[in-house]
């Protein structure tokens, strides 16, 4: 059964193209890789699904939803979380704090029961110590208290990782996060991976350029290049496909 | 500082400042009043600026607003004093929460330059509605012979409340109207900087300083920026507002020349040289900006805004972070220093700091 399902989905940004009538299908509980050369358009894919940018075509299907009927903070509350290529993490909160903002969409209390403090209080320690936990599990529970600014660039992408697995999402979304890691740090970040999907029973759509972490976890491959999907299968059949060997090698005229 | 020492000076602090009416003048009782009308309005602009990155220019004219209301309401209608900051917290916000809702569309310089805009807008308004307002001279919560447009007020002809409006202390206290003023002040400014440290700690808080710092970080993670931060407007308007009363019951008079943007600048300027994204910077803040404002001789008030002009350029080049931040640096580096590389500074130098796109501001 697929949990997303992505059909015919097209952006335009003035005159570009980025993304081409772009259709597949993500099943439920595997580990899904996008890949392709720079500009093919995945990260404008991770930018559609969670609402912040509007496809002028096609639909968008998650466990039986229209996801384009909503508006982008209520992507969270129906287990849809993500991290970013660039990272995007709150530098003027500490990182348990920034953990815990993960888990925004569910915990409850508006300005006023957060005013007044009360029922919030009890879920306020909820909340973190869910968040500690997690930071514990990625290896971070030393720099919890530590402020989000100026940790070193891998501490970051884990706590990260640990922000979008506070939401405690059906669907995990992961922008390149091999990007920038140094090689024992990515084998050990694939381990991370599929631990994380099966302690907590997750679908992943990963980006990612690192190959040998593409084909060493995922069970599904989405080749993309200029938009267009150009492969879809196992990660041993994607390897063979002329097609993305063409893009990836080029001609070689 | 933890929590327990926290508590402990906050205690101290209360009853120091409980204790000094009993045994200072009363110029010195009405001084530490300002300070706190200043203290509680730029904490609603530390809420808005320092925590949810809206700036505004123009919180002296919320503050206005709650001053008109409070006078208008309680020598014209007879509104009992507590009522009439009700009302005036109540208008404040909804006046706030509509200049939030285009404050949506736009950020940082512009909005500064909007808000600054409704700052000279607000003194023309009162004089507009002089018939109400008592125009360009003001009015008075108390009669005072000999002040003010006689004719102008005779005009206004509802003054039959003016005179029992004042804001004095009830019989059973035993103290004097000063007094029994600064003590009403105190329990208003420790009621709002808990609630403000209550919502400041709490998961809107946090929601509220992702939208300051990475407003699509924020919104992935299920946070509701619109609404967020019109909310906030309100509240920050609304903060002002009580200001604007404890501001009316301490002087006495409302006149336009209260609300012009020097007050704006000022309650910036009280929560940027505190902290801004601090509950307690808005507090020390104010304490700064009144003593400075009492040390300039009266003669050369002009002076006084160079003062300021001086004092938070100084401030933005020595300690961006205000009063507090320039303590929290202080503290995490003494902390440092008595660790001795702890586990925290073992984890922050396993590499080297490189480049974060999209983290910085």
């Amino acid at each position: 059964m697929s949990l997303l399902e992505v059909d015919g989905i097209g952006v335009r940004f003035g005159g570009v193209v980025a993304l081409d009538g772009l259709s597949f299908s993500i099943a439920d509980g595997e580990i899904c890789a996008l890949i392709g050369p720079n500009g093919a358009g995945k990260t404008t894919l991770f930018n559609v699904i969670s609402r912040l940018y509007e496809p002028s075509e096609g639909d968008l299907r998650y466990a039986g939803e229209d996801l384009l009927r909503l508006p982008a903070h209520a992507i969270a509350g129906l287990g849809i979380a993500r991290t970013f290529q660039n990272l995007a993490l709150v530098p003027g909160l500490s990182v348990v704090e920034n953990v815990m903002i993960g888990a925004h969409a569910r915990s409850e209390g508006g300005f006023l029961a957060c005013t007044l403090g009360f029922p919030a209080r009890r879920t306020e320690r909820r909340v973190r110590d869910d968040a500690l936990e997690l930071l514990d599990g990625l290896g971070l529970a030393a720099v919890a208290d530590h402020s989000a600014a100026g940790l070193p660039y891998g501490t970051l992408k884990r706590i990260e990782l640990a922000r979008a697995l506070a939401a405690r999402p059906r669907l995990l979304m992961l922008d390149e996060p091999a990007s920038g890691l140094t090689h024992g740090e990515v084998t050990e970040l694939g381990d991370t991976i599929r631990r994380i999907r099966d302690d907590h029973d997750l679908t992943v759509l990963l980006v990612e350029h690192h190959m040998g972490m593409v084909m060493g976890i995922s069970e599904h491959v989405v080749v993309m290049e200029f938009g267009r999907k150009i492969a879809d299968g196992d990660p041993s059949s994607v390897a063979q496909d002329p097609k993305v060997i063409q893009a990836y090698l080029g001609t070689g005229s | 500082m933890n929590t327990r020492v926290r508590w402990a000076l906050f205690v101290a602090v209360l009853v120091v400042a409980a204790v000094i009416p009993q045994i200072a003048a009363t110029g010195t009782v009405n001084r530490m009043s300002e300070i706190l009308w200043v203290a509680v309005a730029a904490l609603g602009l530390s809420l808005l600026t320092g925590f949810n990155g809206q700036i505004s220019l123009g919180h002296g004219a919320f503050l206005g607003l709650g001053a008109y209301t409070t006078m208008i309401l309680t020598v014209d209608y007879g509104v009992p004093f507590a009522a009439a900051g009700l009302v005036a917290v109540a208008l404040a916000f909804v006046v706030g929460v509509a200049v939030g809702l285009p404050a949506l569309r736009i950020t940082g310089v512009y909005l500064a330059l909007v808000t600054l805009g409704l700052a000279t807008l607000f003194p023309q308004i009162v004089v507009r509605f002089g018939t109400i307002t008592g125009g360009s001279v003001g009015r008075q919560l108390l009669p005072r012979p000999g002040y003010g447009d006689s004719e102008l007020l005779d005009r206004i002809g509802q003054r039959k409340f003016l005179g029992q409006a004042g804001f004095r202390a009830p019989a059973w206290t035993g103290l004097a109207d000063d007094q029994w003023r600064f003590y009403v002040f105190l329990v208003i400014a420790v009621v709002a900087f808990l609630l403000v440290r209550n919502l400041t700690r709490s998961r809107v808080g946090r929601g509220l300083v992702a939208i300051r710092d990475n407003e699509t970080a924020a919104e992935v993670a299920g946070v509701r920026v619109d609404r967020y931060k019109v909310v906030t407007f309100g509240l920050s308007a609304s903060l002002a507002a009580v200001g604007g009363w404890m501001f009316a019951v301490l002087n006495n008079q409302v006149s336009p020349t209260s609300f012009t943007i020097a007050l704006s600048i000022t309650l910036l300027v009280a929560a940027v040289l505190g902290g801004a994204a601090s509950i307690v910077g808005p507090l020390l803040g104010a304490a700064i900006v009144v003593s400075i404002r009492e040390a300039v001789p009266a003669d050369s008030q002009r002076f006084s805004q160079v003062a300021f002009g001086a004092v938070l350029i100084i401030v933005m080049l020595v300690a961006p972070g205000g009063v507090v931040g320039l303590y929290r640096t202080i503290e995490a580096r003494l902390r440092r220093r008595g660790a001795g590389g702890a586990s925290n500074d073992a984890a922050t130098s396993t590499s080297t700091r490189p480049d974060v796109p999209g983290v910085s501001r």
